[in-house]
This record gives C-alpha cells, structure tokens and sequence, in this order.
C-alpha cells in the first residue's frame, strides 16, 4: 500500500483512481477535462500538487506537455525520488524523460479503458529509466492485480497502437458514407469478435484520447497510415469526446 | 420479387461457402436448388450438409423429423437452366469476375428480371459484376462469413447501380436466414475485411520494429485488450498467405493507401510456406492432430 497521487485528462485516470483505492492504496487524484475541454486548468504544476508523502505518481494523461514541459531550468527536486509512470500515448518514455532532465526515475505504461477488464498492462522502460523504477512500476500494477508485461519504449504501446488504428479506419468508413456507426459496429463484434465495436470503444476510451495516440503515432513516425480521420478530429474540437460528455460517435442521454 | 413471395432459393457453387448457405436456407425453410458445374463437387457437398444436419439432430439442435425435411428440401443440379424456377439467387462461385460475369449473362436469359441475383463475393466489385448484366439493378451482394451456420453476420452491398428495393429484399432475406445484416457500400473489403486490417497490420509493425514478441503481442491483445484471439494466433488460424493476399487485395484496390500498406516479414514468412495450423507452423508451432 502506498500513496498515489494520479494526475490525467481521461477516462482511464479516473478508472485506475478507482482501481487503486479498492486494492488499498491512498489516492489522490488530480484531473483535468472530466465532463470535456477544462479551459481553466492548460497547465498543471506538478510540483505543487506532490506532496512529501506521495510513494509514487501515475500519469494518465494525453496533454502530457502541460504536466512535464514546464518546469524551470532546474528538475523539481521533490520529483527525483518518486517514480513516475506516464502513460504513453502521445509520447515515449524516453521522450517524457528528456524533458525532465534526462531522470532516471521516468517509465512509461500503456492500457485502454476498461481497465477493469484488463488482466496485463504493458509496462516501458525508457532509455533513461532505472532499475528501482522498473520494479516500483511492476509492484504497483501487480497489486492492482494486473500482470505487467514489459516492453519495448514506443509512442502507444501495442494496444492502443492497434485498436486506435482500428478505431481510424472505421472513422473513415463512417466519413465515407461506408455504413452506419451502429453497422460498423455491429459488423466488426459478429464478423471479427471483437469485444467491442470500434467506434463504441472509442466513445470509452475518449475520443480526444484516441485522436492523441494518433497524433502521436505520426508525430513519432511521420507516416500517413497513422494521419486521423477528419471526423475524428471535428468531434474532438466540438467536445464530443464519448461516454462522458454525452456524446461521441453516439449519443448518451 | 418481395420477401413473401420467396419460396425456392438457388444457390450457385458448392464449395465451403455455397454449401453453408444451402445448409442454413433449408434449415430456414426454405427449398434449395444447389447448383455446380461439378457433379462430384457437388455430391460431395451435399453428403457434407446432410451430414451437418444430422449432426445437429444428434446432439438435440433438431428434432429427427426437422433434420429430414431440411435435408429434403435440398435439390442438387448441373444444369443452370434449373434456375428458372428459382425466387431469389445466391451465386458463390470461385472469386473470378470473368467466371461470375458469364454466369449472370446466361441468368440474363434464364431467370426473369424481378428475381434478385445475390453475390457472395468478398474481394471483387459488386458494381463491376453488375455492369456487364441486362438488369444490372437486381444484383446485390450477400457477403456471408465463415463457417456459414455459425457466423451471424452477413454484409448486403449495394452496388452503385443497385435497385434499392433489391437492397431492402436482400437484407429481409438475411434475417429470414437467421443473420444480422449491415448495409454497406460498395467499397474494396466492405466494412469487415477492411476495418480489421489494421488488427495485423499493425500487430506486424509492432513485431517488425521489435517492440515485443509475436507471442507478447498476442497475450497484450487478448489479455489487455479482451479479445479472443490475437493477431498472430488468428493469422495462423486463417492461413497467413489468405491473409496476406486479403491485405495486397485491399492495399492495391485502396491505390496504394498507406493505412492498408502489406508488411514484407508477412511475406517473407508466406514465401517460406509457414503458413499457419494449416502447414502446422505458422507464427506458432502445431503438433499433428493438436486442435489450436
């Protein structure tokens, strides 16, 4: 048991929030764009929201640069000891790590909503990560009763990387006039057996999130196949991020 | 012609695919005309479908009395003059458009205009096998999944020159035959075999840049992720050179786009005829008569 201050911007932040208070662990969380776009909040000091107490910081968050790119010329002194897991899906661990010196203390980890379904959670060293950071990333998600499954460092790990590509080439086909989203879902659970439609899915794990594993993926590789859907990218500048602003590719009344 | 007034259904080629569908349309009730242009072919078939039924009588799913009208209704023909007397056509013949073409031109001559000609094609143009027809506006496509008696989904495609009320017929015959239809257009892989490309693809790339382990990247997905299957254990299940030779079909029939971009390890891995439970050694190793 331990003291976990979890920062993000999406539904898995809040889910793993959840997650780690039911298996004993002392959390405080710290989010941002709950319901939708937070003006109020672009940057977040992550210093001053650690407190002395806080064992170790689990960031879920996909705007990454407002929580890890602006700090002052010197790396935040109460940062250096607590190991901190960000989620990779907009950047790789060794990238996160750069832009804190270099620290050795940073490691990176990949999931997809619903976390609580997961079994394994994919878990990247970076470059720069040490050996103590590995082993407080395994413990922690070992006693969330997930199996951590190491990796290599790389922008989206494997799952999201692949059911974000999914989830785009079925924006496409649903900008193309293909099918419906309801067909489109309907066919890839009863053709493929996928545990989810790819567009209902994407409503779960946020469509902003989605749209930034995409970014990411053609940030890191500047290849097309990763460039999103248009219609991805117009229902995130609306605020029609999914399940928890109402309205995504469905609507929730 | 309206969903009412369908009685007999004639199915066109009894391989894997035109049988499964023989099989469910008598089992919905409804008479079959099987069709090959192979006599022993299409033995063969029918012994395989009688031999589903009574299967399915055995282990309960039917009551003995059921099985036998069913396998009854099951008329087998090669002589596609036969069709005349059919209400609604599914055609499931090899994937070759000269081969499909000359068949719906002699349909042309055979079936009056009214009836729907539905094909069962997965990778060719259901407008291009259309076109060459008098009645282009009566062909639809029926895309069903393997195996057909289990796999509830059918995709109806409605070619550029389709009929729409051909359209809504053909989508009323799928549930009548106890599937899930979706509407799509008729684009190169429809919904499904175009959508989960990325399900390999990108699993390939993930593979080729080393970021895990085929066997890694499996266990992400199904255990991570809730699915199934993995995309290594699936390739293996669907054969790897079908599966590579879905991804160039739609690669190519996409001009080029580099979302569909086929992986060159996949090739490699065709060219050493490892290709899958099939060859027993895939991306995995199978042992003689082991069933994974």
């Amino acid at each position: 048991m331990s003291n976990v201050l979890v920062i993000g911007d999406g539904p898995l932040a809040y889910e793993i929030t959840e997650t780690s208070k039911l298996n004993g662990h002392g959390v405080t969380p710290y989010f941002t764009n709950e319901r939708g776009p937070d003006f109020s909040h672009p940057y977040i000091n992550v210093e001053q929201i650690v407190s002395r107490s806080t064992d170790l910081i689990l960031e879920a968050a996909k705007n990454k640069i407002n929580y890890w790119y602006t700090h002052g010329s010197e790396y935040p002194k109460i940062l250096t000891d607590i190991p901190i897991l960000t989620l990779l899906y907009t950047e790789s661990a060794t990238h996160i790590s750069n832009w804190l010196r270099n620290a050795p203390n940073v490691i990176g980890w990949a999931a997809l909503p619903p976390f609580e379904k997961a079994k394994a959670v994919e878990i990247m060293p970076g470059l720069q990560t040490n050996q103590a950071t590995l082993e407080a990333a395994q413990q922690f998600f070992t006693s969330l009763g997930k199996e951590p499954v190491i990796i290599k460092d790389c922008v989206g790990g494997v799952l999201p990387r692949v059911v974000a590509s999914l989830i785009n080439n079925a924006a496409y086909a649903l900008m193309e006039g293909v099918a419906s989203a309801a067909d489109i879902d309907v066919a890839m659970k009863l053709g493929t057996n996928y545990p989810y439609g790819p567009l209902e899915w994407a409503d779960k794990i946020g469509l902003d999130q989605v749209l930034g594993i995409l970014e990411g993926l053609c940030e890191a590789y500047g290849e097309d196949r990763y460039r999103p859907a248009p219609n991805l990218r117009q229902l995130v500048y609306a605020g029609h991020w999914g399940e928890r602003t109402g309205r995504g590719f469905y609507e929730y009344p | 012609m309206t969903i009412e007034h369908i009685k007999k259904i004639g199915v066109l080629g009894s391989g894997t695919m035109g049988a499964g569908i023989a099989q469910i349309a008598a089992q919905s009730g409804f008479d079959v005309l099987l069709y090959d242009i192979n006599a022993e072919i299409l033995q063969k078939a029918f012994g395989k479908i009688s031999g589903f039924i009574n299967r399915a009588a055995e282990k309960g799913k039917m009551t003995r009395e059921e099985a036998d009208i069913a396998i009854e209704r099951i008329i087998t023909t090669t002589h596609l003059p036969n069709m005349a007397g059919c209400d609604f056509i599914i055609e499931a013949v090899p994937e070759k458009l000269e081969l499909k073409q000359s068949l719906y031109q002699e349909l042309d001559t055979i079936t009056s205009p009214e009836i729907i000609l539905a094909t069962n094609t997965s990778t060719l143009s259901v407008t291009q096998i259309a076109s060459i027809t008098k009645n282009p506006g009566r062909v639809v496509g029926m895309h069903f999944f393997n195996p057909v008696p289990l796999m509830k989904l059918v995709e109806v495609i409605g070619g550029a020159i389709s009929d729409e009320a051909a359209i809504q017929t053909t989508v009323e015959m799928a549930k009548r035959l106890g599937k899930t239809p979706v509407v799509t257009k008729d684009v190169p892989g429809f919904i499904v075999n175009r959508v989960a490309r990325p399900f390999y693809l990108e699993a390939l790339r993930l593979l080729e840049e080393g970021v895990a382990d085929h066997a890694t990247i499996d266990r992400l997905i199904r255990e991570g992720g809730g699915f199934n299957m993995g995309p290594f254990e699936l390739m293996d299940l669907i054969g790897l050179d079908v599966n590579f030779a879905a991804s160039v079909s739609v690669y190519e029939a996409y001009f080029h786009e580099p979302r569909y971009r086929p992986s060159l390890l996949q090739q490699r891995m065709v060219e050493s005829g490892r290709l899958g439970r099939k060859t027993g050694r895939g991306w995995y190793e199978y042992d003689e008569g082991e069933d994974k």
